[in-house]
C-alpha cells in the first residue's frame, strides 16, 4: 500500500463513518421525535381530557340535570389514551421513571373517577331534593283554623327561609349554610301537625331537608376532591419528568450530532490533505513533464526550438515571415576544424541571430537541421530586408575565435512570406546559393521555384527509371570536314526514352548531378558507345564533365573500358565540358595525360563562352577546341562573334590545335566557317544526331 | 395551544348541552359476519355445561331482551340472585351488570358462562366443543382466518352481536329528532320526568346506564341488598347502590328492579318516587309518566332477522 493509497482509505473511512453516523442519527432522530411527540401528545391529551372531565363535573353540579354520557365518553377517552401508551411501550421501556409516575397518575385518576361516580350519586340525590323542595314551597297547604294560624305562619316562614338557605348553599357550595339549615331543621322538627295534609307535607319536607343536610357536606367534599385532585399535579409532574427524560435522549442526540460533525470535518480535512498531496505530486509531475516537453521542443545544442515546434508554431501566425539562415560552407568548417568547432559555430550563430533580430519583432528561433536556422515572426511593419541585411552584414564584419583561430563566417538567407513556409524559404535559399552576388533573397512565387522543384523531382524520377530499364542510349552526330564533306568523327550524345519518346539528356543533366544519377549516366553512355564502336573503325567523341574527371569511380570505369576495348582507344576523343567552369586544372591535366597515353584525344567543349583561360589550355596539351555554339549560330551576322572565333582560330593554329564549329544550322553559317578556315563543322544543317551510323562513312584520317 | 383547544372544547360542549336524552342511532358500525357468528353462539345451549342454557335463555328478545322471570335460572335449575337486565342497547352502558363489575360487553360475557349457577362452563370445554363442530369451524375460519377456535373469539363474536342489538326509532327518539309529535299526555309525562328529578339519574342515550345510584336515597329500601356495588367495593357508601338501569323498552321488560320484585310499571314508578324522591305521585302524574315511558319502546334490532 502506498502512502497516498493509505490516505485515500483513511478519507474513505472517515467519510463512510460520517455517512453511517448520519444514518444512525437520522434514524435515531426520527424515532426520537416520533416517540417523543406521541408521548407528549398523549400526555397533553390526558391534561385536556382531565380538564374536560373537571368541566363536566362542574357542569353537572351547576345544571339541574345533565347527560352523564359525556362524562362516560371522557372517561373512555382517557382509558384509550392509557391503552395506546401501553401499546406503544416506548415509555415503559425507555422512560421507566416517567412510566412509574404515569402509573401513579393513573391510580390517582382512577380514584378520582371513583369519586366522580360517588359524586354523581350524591349529586343526584341532592338535586332531587333541591328540585323537590322548590316545588314543595308551592305545595304548602293553607290552614283554616284561626287559632293555629300564628303558629303556622312562623312555620311557613321558617320553611321558606330554610328552603332559600338550601338554594343559597347549593349555589354557593358554602357549607356554612348547612349549619343554619340544621338549626332550622331542628326547629322545624319540633312542629307537630295533626291535619293529614299538613302532616304529610311536614314529613316529606323533613326527610328532604335531612337528605340535604346529610349529603351536602359530602357533596362539597367530593366536588372539592374532584376539582382539586392531586392527579393533575401528578400528570404535570409526569410531563415534566418526561421532558427531562426526553431531553436526556436529546442530549445523546446532540452528542451524536457533534460526533457526526467531527467525522464530517475529519473527512473533509482528510480529503483536503489528500488533495494537497496530490497537488504537490502533480507539481512535480508537471515539472518533469515540462522538462520532457522542453526536451522535445528544444534543440539541445543551441537551445533553439526544433523543427517539430516550427511545424506547429507556423500555424499560429497570421502573416508569417520565415527566414532560413544557412551557414556557408559549414561542412568545410566541420571538416577543417573538427566537430567541436562546428558545434561552437552553431551555438554562436544561434546566439548571434537572437541578438541581431530586433526584440520587438517577437521572433521565434529554430534550428531546423544541420546548419539551417529558422526565424519565424509576424510580418507587421517589419523591414524584412533590413533584418536580413543586418544578419548578413554582422557575420561579414565579425569574426569568431575558436581555440585562437579566427574563423570568418558568412551566411545565406532565404526569406518567405508564403506558405508552405519552409519549402518556399528553402527555395529562396537555394536561389541565393546559386547566385554568388546575393546573400539573401525573398521568395517570389513568380519565379516558379516550386514548380521547378516539381519538375526536377519528376525528371529525376524519369531519369532514374530510364537508367534502370536500359532506356538510356547514345545517339551519334557526325562531324564533317567542310571542305571535303567527309565525316571525320561522330559525337556521342546521350538520349533517353521517356514514354516511347526519345529525348535529349540535356534537361536531365542538372538533376542527374544533384541526385548522383550522373555517374550511372556517364557509365551507361560510355559503355554503350564502346560496345557500339568496338567493331567499327570510326572516330567518336565522348562528353566528359569536371564531375566525371574528379570522380575516381568514373576514372576506374574508364580504365576498365580501355582494358576491355584496347584496339579502339585511339579512336576516342574526350570532350571536356564547360571549359569556362574548369576550376582544378591539375586534375584535368592528370586526366588528359592518362587518357592520351592510352591513345585517346582531348577536345575542349564550349570554348569561347565567358572567360576562357588560354594559358591553362596550352598547358593541357589538347587536340581540339570546340567553339561554343553561341558564337557560331549567328556568326554570319554578328561581327563580334566572328571576331572572337577568328581570335580562337588564330590561337588554336598557333598552338597546333584543330578547331570545330558546332551549331552549324545554315548554309550561311557553313560558308562563314569555311571562310574562317575552321577545321571541322557540326550541326543540324549538316546532319542531325542519329541512333545508327553508316560504317562506310568513317574516315580514318581525322 | 392547549388552552385554545380547551376553550374550543368548552364552547362546543355548551352548545351540545341541549336535551339530556339523546336518540339511538339508526345504524351502528359492526362486523356483520362476526355478529352473525355471535348470534349463533348467543342462541346456542352448547355454551352451557349440560347444553340446556343459552345466553338467549335469560335474554328474551320478545321480552325487551330481558328475563321475564324475577331472577334468572341457570343449569340444573339453579337460581340467580338478580333479574337479568336487557341486552338491548347494552353497548351504550358505561358498565355492565347491576353493580357495574364488567367494563364492557366482552368482559361481561365471560361471567354468565363461568358462573356455576348460570352456564357453569370453562374455556377449555367450550373450545373443545366448538372445535369438534364443523359448522362453527367453517364460521370461525371465515371470521378469524384460523382453524383453531379459541375462547376469546367466542367472547369477541358474542360481544359483536350484542353491539348490534340496538333498538332505534322509538317514538321518543323520533320526537327528539323532530320526526313525530308526542301526545299531550306523553309530553306532560316527559315534563314531569324532568320536573320530578327522574332525569337526574335517567339521562343520556340509554336514559340510564351511565351512573351508579342508590336505591332508597330518601326513604330506605328495606329489602335485602343483593348484587349491589358494595359486593365489589366493600364500601358502606356503596350499599344499595346499583347501575341505573336503562329505561329504553321499559314497557316490555317487567318484572322490574334488580331483584325483579316489581311486577308492573306503575308499581315501579310508585316505588321509585317513594324511595328516591320521597313523595307519592297522584294518578294523573303516574298516567302521564307511564305514557311517556311507553314512547321509549324502539324497533327490534335488524340483526335478529338476519342470517348468513
Amino acid at each position: 500500500m502506498t502512502k497516498v493509497n493509505k490516505r485515500v482509505y483513511i478519507a474513505a473511512l472517515f467519510g463512510s463513518l460520517a455517512i453511517l453516523l448520519l444514518i444512525v442519527f437520522e434514524n435515531f432522530t426520527k424515532t426520537y421525535f416520533i416517540q417523543n411527540n406521541r408521548v407528549l401528545n398523549a400526555l397533553y391529551d390526558l391534561q385536556i381530557q382531565e380538564a374536560i372531565l373537571d368541566y363536566e363535573i362542574l357542569e353537572n353540579s351547576l345544571f339541574l340535570y345533565k347527560n352523564f354520557d359525556s362524562i362516560v365518553v371522557t372517561q373512555k377517552n382517557i382509558e384509550n389514551i392509557f391503552k395506546n401508551i401501553e401499546k406503544n411501550g416506548h415509555l415503559k421501556k425507555d422512560h421507566s421513571s416517567v412510566y412509574k409516575k404515569l402509573i401513579e397518575y393513573k391510580k390517582s385518576l382512577n380514584k378520582k373517577i371513583e369519586i366522580i361516580h360517588d359524586f354523581e350519586s350524591i349529586n343526584s340525590t341532592i338535586k332531587n331534593s333541591t328540585m323537590y323542595l322548590s316545588t314543595l314551597i308551592s305545595k304548602i297547604p293553607d290552614i283554616l283554623d284561626e287559632n293555629k294560624k300564628s303558629k303556622f305562619d312562623s312555620y311557613k316562614k321558617l320553611v321558606i327561609k330554610t328552603i332559600s338557605s338550601i338554594f343559597l348553599a347549593k349555589n354557593s357550595f358554602d357549607k356554612d349554610f348547612v349549619e343554619e339549615i340544621r338549626v332550622n331543621y331542628e326547629k322545624l322538627k319540633k312542629f307537630r301537625f295533626d291535619e293529614k295534609n299538613l302532616k304529610n307535607f311536614h314529613s316529606v319536607l323533613l326527610s328532604h331537608l335531612q337528605v340535604f343536610i346529610n349529603n351536602f357536606p359530602i357533596y362539597t367534599k367530593y366536588l372539592n376532591e374532584i376539582l382539586h385532585n392531586k392527579s393533575k399535579e401528578k400528570l404535570q409532574k409526569t410531563l415534566e419528568e418526561f421532558i427531562i427524560s426526553a431531553n436526556k435522549e436529546l442530549r445523546f442526540l446532540t452528542i451524536l450530532y457533534n460526533i457526526l460533525i467531527i467525522f464530517y470535518i475529519a473527512s473533509i480535512i482528510a480529503i483536503l490533505y489528500l488533495m494537497y498531496i496530490i497537488d504537490k505530486e502533480n507539481v512535480l509531475l508537471k515539472r518533469v513533464q515540462r522538462k520532457l516537453e522542453k526536451m522535445a521542443r528544444v534543440d539541445p545544442l543551441t537551445g533553439l526550438l526544433n523543427r517539430r515546434v516550427l511545424d506547429s508554431d507556423k500555424k499560429k501566425f497570421q502573416y508569417p515571415v520565415f527566414f532560413i539562415v544557412n551557414i556557408d560552407r559549414f561542412k568545410h568548417f566541420n571538416d577543417f576544424y573538427g566537430i567541436n568547432a562546428g558545434d561552437f559555430i552553431l551555438r554562436y550563430v544561434a546566439k548571434t541571430l537572437k541578438n541581431i533580430v530586433p526584440k520587438d519583432s517577437r521572433a521565434k528561433f529554430y534550428r531546423i537541421g544541420g546548419d539551417d536556422f529558422g526565424i519565424l515572426m509576424e510580418k507587421d511593419s517589419l523591414d524584412i530586408e533590413k533584418i536580413a541585411k543586418d544578419i548578413v552584414d554582422y557575420f561579414k564584419t565579425h569574426t569568431i575565435t575558436y581555440n585562437n583561430v579566427d574563423i570568418h563566417l558568412s551566411v545565406s538567407i532565404g526569406i518567405t512570406l508564403q506558405k508552405p513556409l519552409i519549402e518556399t524559404a528553402d527555395m529562396a535559399l537555394k536561389y541565393v546559393k546559386k547566385d554568388i552576388r546575393r546573400s539573401f533573397f525573398l521568395y517570389n512565387s513568380n519565379l516558379g521555384f516550386y514548380k521547378k522543384i516539381e519538375e526536377n523531382i519528376n525528371r529525376a524520377k524519369i531519369l532514374k527509371e530510364a537508367l534502370e530499364t536500359d532506356n538510356v542510349f547514345p545517339y551519334f552526330q557526325p562531324i564533317f570536314n567542310p571542305y571535303s564533306n567527309d565525316i571525320v568523327k561522330f559525337e556521342v550524345l546521350a538520349r533517353l526514352k521517356n514514354k516511347s519518346k526519345v529525348e535529349s539528356i540535356s534537361t536531365y543533366l542538372q538533376i542527374a548531378k544533384e541526385t548522383k544519377l550522373y555517374e550511372g549516366l556517364t557509365k551507361t553512355i560510355f559503355e554503350k558507345s564502346f560496345e557500339y564502336f568496338k567493331d567499327k573503325n570510326c572516330q567518336f567523341s565522348l562528353n566528359i564533365s569536371m564531375e566525371d574527371i574528379s570522380n575516381p569511380n568514373i576514372l576506374k570505369f574508364l580504365g576498365n573500358l580501355f582494358g576491355t576495348y584496347p584496339y579502339i582507344s585511339q579512336n576516342v576523343t574526350f570532350e571536356i565540358l564547360e571549359s569556362a567552369a574548369i576550376t582544378d586544372y591539375n586534375m584535368v591535366r592528370e586526366f588528359v595525360s592518362v587518357v592520351k597515353n592510352m591513345g585517346a584525344k582531348i577536345a575542349l567543349d564550349d570554348f569561347g563562352s565567358g572567360f576562357s583561360n588560354y594559358e591553362h589550355i596550352l598547358n593541357l596539351n589538347i587536340d581540339y577546341i570546340k567553339i561554343d555554339g553561341s558564337l557560331i549560330k549567328d556568326i554570319d551576322k554578328n561581327f563580334h562573334a566572328e571576331l572572337i572565333v577568328k581570335t580562337i582560330k588564330n590561337f588554336a593554329k598557333e598552338a597546333n590545335i584543330k578547331t570545330v564549329a558546332e551549331f552549324v544550322h545554315s548554309k550561311e553559317v557553313l560558308k562563314k566557317i569555311k571562310e574562317l578556315h575552321i577545321d571541322y563543322a557540326q550541326g543540324f544543317y549538316l546532319s542531325k544526331p542519329k541512333p545508327q551510323i553508316k560504317v562506310e562513312t568513317c574516315k580514318k584520317n581525322f | 395551544m392547549n388552552k385554545a383547544f380547551f376553550a374550543f372544547l368548552l364552547s362546543s360542549l355548551f352548545l351540545l348541552a341541549k336535551e339530556p336524552i339523546t336518540p339511538i342511532p339508526k345504524n351502528i358500525k359492526y362486523d356483520k359476519e362476526k355478529a352473525i357468528l355471535g348470534k349463533y353462539l348467543f342462541f346456542d345451549p352448547l355454551l352451557s355445561k349440560d347444553k340446556s342454557i343459552s345466553c338467549a335463555s335469560c335474554h328474551d328478545f320478545n321480552h325487551g331482551g330481558a328475563d321475564p322471570r324475577p331472577v334468572s335460572i341457570g343449569v340444573e335449575g339453579k337460581k340467580g340472585k338478580v333479574n337479568a337486565p336487557t341486552v338491548y342497547n347494552s353497548y351504550f352502558n358505561f358498565r355492565q351488570f347491576w353493580n357495574g363489575r364488567a367494563k364492557d360487553l366482552k368482559d361481561q360475557a365471560k361471567y354468565p358462562i363461568h358462573a356455576s349457577n348460570e352456564m357453569a362452563m370453562n374455556e377449555k370445554l367450550i373450545e373443545k366443543r366448538l372445535n369438534a363442530n364443523t359448522f362453527y369451524k367453517t364460521l370461525f375460519k371465515k371470521v378469524y382466518k384460523t382453524d383453531k377456535i379459541e375462547f376469546w373469539m367466542v367472547i369477541d363474536a358474542i360481544a359483536e352481536f350484542e353491539k348490534a342489538l340496538i333498538t332505534p326509532d322509538s317514538k321518543f327518539d323520533r320526537y327528539l329528532k323532530g320526526e313525530v309529535k308526542l301526545s299531550s299526555l306523553e309530553k306532560k309525562g316527559y315534563l314531569l320526568f324532568k320536573q320530578l328529578g327522574c332525569i337526574t339519574c335517567h339521562n343520556g342515550i340509554n336514559i340510564g346506564g351511565n351512573s351508579f345510584q342508590k336505591i332508597g336515597a330518601i326513604n330506605p329500601y328495606n329489602k335485602e341488598p343483593v348484587g349491589d356495588r358494595f359486593e365489589i367495593t366493600k364500601r358502606e357508601f356503596d350499599r344499595y347502590r346499583y347501575k341505573v338501569p336503562s329505561l329504553r323498552n321499559i314497557a316490555l321488560t317487567a318484572p322490574y328492579f334488580h331483584d325483579g320484585s316489581v311486577k308492573s310499571l306503575e308499581e315501579a314508578i310508585d316505588k321509585m318516587a317513594y324511595h328516591n324522591l320521597g313523595f307519592t305521585l297522584n294518578e294523573k302524574e303516574k298516567e302521564a309518566i307511564i305514557s311517556f315511558l311507553k314512547t321509549l319502546t324502539g324497533k327490534k334490532p335488524k340483526i335478529l332477522k338476519e342470517t348468513q
